[in-house]
């Protein structure tokens, strides 16, 4: 990874390419290196839609190499659903693709003068691009068979779905997996919108002739590896529970807690969670001759996924995630498994964000435009947006220009993005992050890593009542830092457990660059990142007045436990001040 | 798979005792995410309700059941949170995400759901004879949800029919729309010899 590809997609004569060395963005990765560059070089007030906006695609420090579990690839570049600076995280083979060949970013520029449609074909040869039109608003799925029988089934996908093209609030990026499938997304805040405003529909990568990342220190990184590997396999969440029930399982536990969002975040439980438990999928992939353990990506030893198939094995989509379980089932009170299989297929074969896209729907539902439970009416929903009709198109700028058009008080967004599957009322700490963080709600964006391990900012006293925002503001930082790393998050249940599993995560680093880092320089990493797009989010005219949540959780109790949101303002405002 | 009734003494007179082959017995497993309940002591402890009524091993409780809910709220202290009757009890293992370690037992993270945290009741339950409503989750159903029908759970009739559905629609029991049955219903599922 020792080069950057950009892309002029506006200059004189058409698309110009140009690979340069990394420059000042040398040993970033990840969400470093997405926020680095849209940072420095896209003007904060840009049209996120126009010209100046830069779409960055960039593999983790670690993707492409051996280390297992770290094929994550950035997505960056200002949002237009927040209009923040956004990183969106995707599995998939196309982080280890691009890396392999070198990228450590592929940064798409400009916008293209006329309404063509452009494919991007990189190869170990060099890269091409060329006008297809004929791919013009082909879903996902479509498009890589296309693509697959053009170019062979040694392929990568990078693409977009119609919701792009037509550069929807809620369009993802989509990123191709280990059977080829689009079914990892980027998905978050609009990324696709982005992709589509510069007329590229698709970068194909073909794998053939490229090369495993090698380390600096060989003998170092493989042992480093297998005590990375064997801390992640005998933990109970990330050698147990997730491969054998994926992220889903913690519906159940949601559900209990009353803390999962129902009927348009008006009640906490669902009554009907046990029916769309990751218990239940599970056991439905397993009678039916799916997959309930599966890797979205080459190297994943979590195995979080799955296959999830009708009556008669047919494909119908991969296993859903707890959040698109979520947003399209209680949060809309849809409790049909196959259903909730159609919906996420739907989302990935149109190329929208499955959080936003079922937050969308529950404010439709909300709004009367269908009745809650209402799953066929779900799907034509989706199938609006992917037609693009002008309902489809509505719904498909998310949750926040839903609500204006229909009229509905009860809103859940943070700077425009929808909420995921917490209800802050009820875990008040994870309401600190979505208010604050750089991105809009974002669960992702303050995970458990090991902040006790990291010492980020020094032992925080959580009884203490400033603890959330000292838990919030650390979960952040070590999260933008593992983002940058191009490891799944979901080593983070490891590595809070068990310090030899963090540190071995620090050795694989550090034996990979040949470096010498320490937790401290992790954490001044993570802290760097996020100073960064705090910086980016105050130009673009962000202040403290946009970290709040919508103001229904501070005044409306909700069941069981029939809370309220009860967090300070000053106090949020502590987040960034370290 | 064999079924037949039996009286017995307790809160339900009847129990339905079922035999299966061993890899049947996941069919019974939706039950235990809805909840069934259990006739025990009440008044007592969570550690004594799950050691010494259910007999689960100690070792097992202090590290494998590592997220409890009683009555909706998350647990952190076994000995100081009291099971009444008519209360609902959630087991679960370790659960994913930064909400997932929020729910810990006493994790450090605790505090982030500190508003909906379990705490010790002045009113104490008494101690008394009385039902507990059990839900178990993910691993924790796996592993103890087989003794524990074994050993006989009271379940409500709509939940348990819709076990038995899926026995009769793959041919394992013939249909009987006979039921006389409202209300719950104690079962006692044991797995065949030898399967």
């Amino acid at each position: 990874m020792d080069k950057i590809l950009r892309i002029d997609m506006g200059a004189k004569g058409g698309p110009k390419v140009s690979e340069g060395p990394l420059g000042d963005y040398a040993g970033l990765g990840g969400r470093a290196m997405t926020s680095s560059v849209v940072s420095k070089e896209v003007p904060p007030l840009c049209h996120a839609l126009g010209a100046e906006n830069k779409l960055v695609i960039a593999p983790g420090m670690l993707t492409g190499s051996a280390a297992v579990i770290s094929g994550r690839l950035s997505v960056g570049c200002k949002s237009p659903l927040t209009g923040t600076i956004k990183e969106a995280n995707s599995g998939g083979q196309g982080g280890i693709a691009l890396a392999r060949h070198g990228y450590a970013a592929v940064i798409l520029e400009g916008k293209p003068s006329t309404d063509d449609l452009y494919k991007i074909y990189i190869s170990k040869k060099g890269v091409k691009i060329s006008v297809d039109n004929s791919l013009k608003m082909l879903p996902n799925y479509d498009l890589v068979n296309k693509m697959k029988a053009e170019y062979g089934d040694k392929i990568v996908c990078i693409s977009i779905g119609p919701a792009g093209e037509m550069k929807l609030g809620a369009a993802s990026v989509a990123v191709t997996d280990m059977e080829t499938r689009p079914s990892r997304h980027a998905g978050r805040g609009g990324v696709g919108a982005v992709m589509g405003a510069k007329g590229v529909k698709v970068i194909v990568i073909d794998t053939a002739d490229s090369k495993i990342r090698q380390p600096k220190d060989a003998e170092k990184f493989k042992e480093a590896n297998r005590k990375f590997t064997e801390g992640l396999r005998s933990h109970a969440v990330t050698g147990q529970a997730l491969p054998k029930f994926g992220t889903n399982v913690l519906t159940n536990i949601l559900c209990e807690a009353g803390g999962y969002p129902t009927y348009n975040f008006k009640e906490g439980s669902y009554k009907d969670g046990a029916k769309i438990s990751g218990e239940t999928f599970a056991e439905i992939e397993t009678k039916r001759g799916g997959k309930a353990t599966h890797g979205c990506h080459t190297g994943c030893v979590i195995q979080c996924s799955g296959t999830y198939v009708d009556k008669d094995g047919n494909f119908i989509s991969k296993q859903p995630e707890y959040e698109t379980v979520w947003a399209h089932g209680g949060n809309c009170g849809i409790s049909d498994p196959d259903t909730l299989a159609k919906l996420d297929f739907l989302d990935d074969n149109y190329g929208v964000d499955t959080i936003e896209m079922g937050v969308t729907i529950g404010v439709a539902m909300e709004a009367g435009l269908l009745p809650f439970g209402d799953g066929e009416g779900a799907l034509k929903l989706v199938e609006e947006v992917g037609k693009g009709t002008p309902l489809g198109r509505i719904l498909g700028s998310g949750a926040e220009v839903t609500g204006k058009a229909f009229g509905v008080e009860r809103v859940p967004v943070v700077k425009g993005q929808a909420l995921p599957a917490y209800d802050p009322r009820t875990v008040q700490g994870i309401g600190v992050t979505y208010a604050t963080s750089t991105m809009g709600a974002d669960h992702t964006a303050g995970y458990a890593v090991a902040t006790n391990i990291l010492k980020v900012g020094g032992f925080v006293d959580p009884l203490k009542p400033e603890g959330q925002v000292e838990l919030s503001r650390n979960l952040q930082i070590a999260t933008a830092a593992i983002d940058s790393t191009g490891m799944c998050l979901f080593i983070a249940f490891a590595v809070l457990d068990q310090p030899e599993t963090f540190q071995a995560l620090v050795d694989m680093i550090n034996a990979f660059y040949g470096l010498s880092l320490t937790g401290d320089d992790v954490t001044a990493l993570g802290k760097k990142v996020l100073s960064m797009e705090r910086d980016f989010n105050a130009r673009a005219g962000f202040s403290a007045k946009h970290d709040r949540l919508p103001r229904f959780f501070s005044t409306e109790k909700l069941p069981p436990h029939n809370l309220t949101w009860t967090m300070k303002d000053e106090e949020l405002d502590q987040v960034y001040n370290w | 798979m064999d079924a037949k009734e039996t009286r017995g003494r307790g809160f339900e007179e009847k129990t339905i005792r079922i035999s299966v082959d061993s890899k049947e017995l996941p069919r019974f497993f939706p039950l235990f995410q809805e909840g069934v309940s259990v006739e025990t002591d009440t008044g007592i402890s969570v550690r004594d309700f799950l050691c010494a009524s259910l007999g689960i091993d100690e070792r097992y409780v202090e590290e494998r059941i590592s997220t409890i809910f009683l009555n909706g709220r998350p647990v952190d202290d076994l000995d100081t949170s009291i099971v009444g009757d008519g209360s609902v009890l959630a087991l679960s293992a370790a659960m994913p995400g930064v909400v997932g370690a929020t729910m810990r037992r006493g994790g450090y993270y605790a505090a982030m759901r500190d508003t909906i945290s379990y705490r010790a009741d002045e009113n104490r339950p008494a101690l008394n004879r009385g039902r507990i409503r059990l839900k178990l989750f993910n691993m924790i159903l796996e592993e103890i949800g087989p003794s524990l029908l074994q050993a006989g759970v009271f379940v409500r009739v709509d939940s348990l029919k819709g076990a038995l559905a899926g026995l009769v629609r793959d041919g394992f029991l013939e249909a009987d729309s006979s039921s006389e049955y409202a209300g719950d219903v104690r079962i006692v599922v044991e797995t065949l010899a030898g399967s």
